[in-house]
């Protein structure tokens, strides 16, 4: 039937099905969204209740990075959601005369952060390895009250953030990458593991709906899945 | 600002645009749509290299202002501007190869790939300081990571399928099945967070990136 449809027919059956699950988490979200933002979400995210502690107290300087992955390709997600998480904590410091400071190793980040956060952007370098060791160097030369780290992140971040935690700098970090996944957790104050580090940006701005629209989305997965491993198993017997 | 500012409006307007051509040009591969899209995908290369451009001015520039005022550590800078001019005007000069010239390739292998190399072998040791940092602070949190990667790195050591040949089959067990059940777990719950925010972006919901 669908190759009789003009459009349909150059569709592949794998865009069909990713389509599907498109369209599937299009209309989760629109749920989502018909739902009134009554501030809580499904579940709360720790680092988010500390990143509001740490706005709430809005003193002394911060450092904020979205890490050195760059705009345009498959981290893009990852660094835009961080900037809004980044945003989220340097504001407070800065409406109290405190200073934010962002750092960054990547030039498309560095001017679209320079934009989004109001902080003190600097492009420390243009290499990741090079500027883990500036930051690394920055945190212990110049630390601040306070270090932000969201973003896709590297398990190469241990060093910063271990710096940091050496000078007693609060640290709130999340990683979108498999292999800095367990470095937030295991160094900073208040770790985000997985979709936490999406959420959180979105959370500390006050909208409780994408996260409750990310929640619904993972239920519906849970279910489908099980649903395919027990008819699976029925099949089998 | 206002809803209706052509400033806030235009760039919402070009954002969704360039999403729904490049989306549409994944889902009909050989439609006029998929040749806007790599048209675009084009422009991002170009637009990335000029902020790598950029970036390297303001970087030289930032480094040579440390120089000038002699502010703290203005010889990492000194020394980071004379390695850069030297490799760009190596790389750059009437009849040098580029990438592959004598100098640009000693500077590669045997100054930034040793210097790479160094910085990664220390991070055996933060992982080993994190890890004595971490058995320090008592929690059942705690507890269970440490009880976690200590009998994995036990069960996977080449020791154990000497001693207790049994038990080293466990090691591959756990890996196998819940860690690599638990890790795909975390990657689709993060993809499908990813998701939400890309929906997010599309339907202009979200427009604090505009500043």
């Amino acid at each position: 039937m669908i190759a009789s449809v003009p459009f349909l027919s150059a569709l592949s059956p794998l865009s069909l099905t990713s389509g599907a699950v498109m369209i599937a988490l299009v209309l989760l979200s629109v749920v989502a969204w018909l739902e009134r933002d009554d501030g809580r979400a499904c579940r709360s995210v720790p680092a988010c209740a500390a990143l509001a502690d740490l706005a709430a107290r809005g003193d002394g300087a911060v450092h904020v990075s979205p890490g050195t992955a760059s705009l345009g390709r498959s981290d893009t997600l990852a660094i835009l959601t961080g900037l809004l998480g980044l945003r989220a904590s340097a504001d407070p410091a800065v409406r109290a005369r405190g200073s934010a400071r962002l750092t960054t190793g990547d030039a498309l980040t560095y001017f679209l952060a320079g934009l989004v956060v109001d902080a003190r952007a600097e492009l420390i370098a243009l290499d990741p390895t090079a500027y883990i060791a500036a930051v690394t160097d920055l945190l212990r030369r110049e630390p601040p009250a306070a270090n932000i780290m969201l973003g896709p992140l590297d398990d190469t971040y241990l060093m910063p953030i271990l710096a940091a935690r050496s000078r007693g700098i609060v640290q709130i970090a999340g990683s979108t990458r498999l292999p800095g996944m367990p470095i937030a957790p295991l160094a900073s104050d208040r770790g985000a593991i997985g979709e936490e580090s999406v959420v959180i940006g979105f959370l500390a701005g006050g909208d409780t709906s994408t996260a409750r629209a990310v929640d619904l989305a993972r239920l519906v997965v849970t279910i489908v899945t099980a649903v395919m491993v027990a008819a699976r198993f029925v099949g089998a017997g | 600002m206002k809803t209706s500012d052509p400033r806030r409006v235009l760039p919402l307007f070009l954002g969704i645009g360039t999403a729904l051509l490049t989306i549409g040009g994944y889902y009909a591969p050989d439609s006029p749509l998929a040749r806007g899209a790599l048209v675009l995908t084009a422009w991002v290369e170009v637009i990335a290299a000029c902020a790598i451009v950029a970036g390297l001015a303001l970087l030289g520039s930032q480094h040579l202002r440390r120089v000038w005022y002699a502010r703290d550590g203005w010889w990492c800078s000194a020394i980071l501007l004379i390695g850069a001019l030297s490799v760009l005007v190596n790389g750059l000069a009437p009849g040098s190869a580029g990438p592959n010239d004598g100098f640009v390739r000693w500077a590669v292998d045997y100054v930034y790939l040793p210097i790479g190399s160094s910085l990664f072998a220390l991070l055996g040791v933060y992982a080993a300081v994190a890890a004595y940092r971490i058995l320090r602070v008592r929690s059942s949190g705690v507890a269970a990571m440490t009880l976690g990667a200590v009998s994995v790195f036990v069960l996977r050591s080449p020791l154990s399928a000497v001693i207790l040949p049994a038990i080293s089959g466990i090691g591959d067990w756990l890996l196998r099945y819940p860690i690599t059940g638990a890790t795909r777990a975390i990657v689709m719950g993060t993809a499908l967070g990813l998701a939400m925010a890309a929906i997010r972006f599309l339907l202009a919901r979200e427009r604090r990136l505009l500043g």
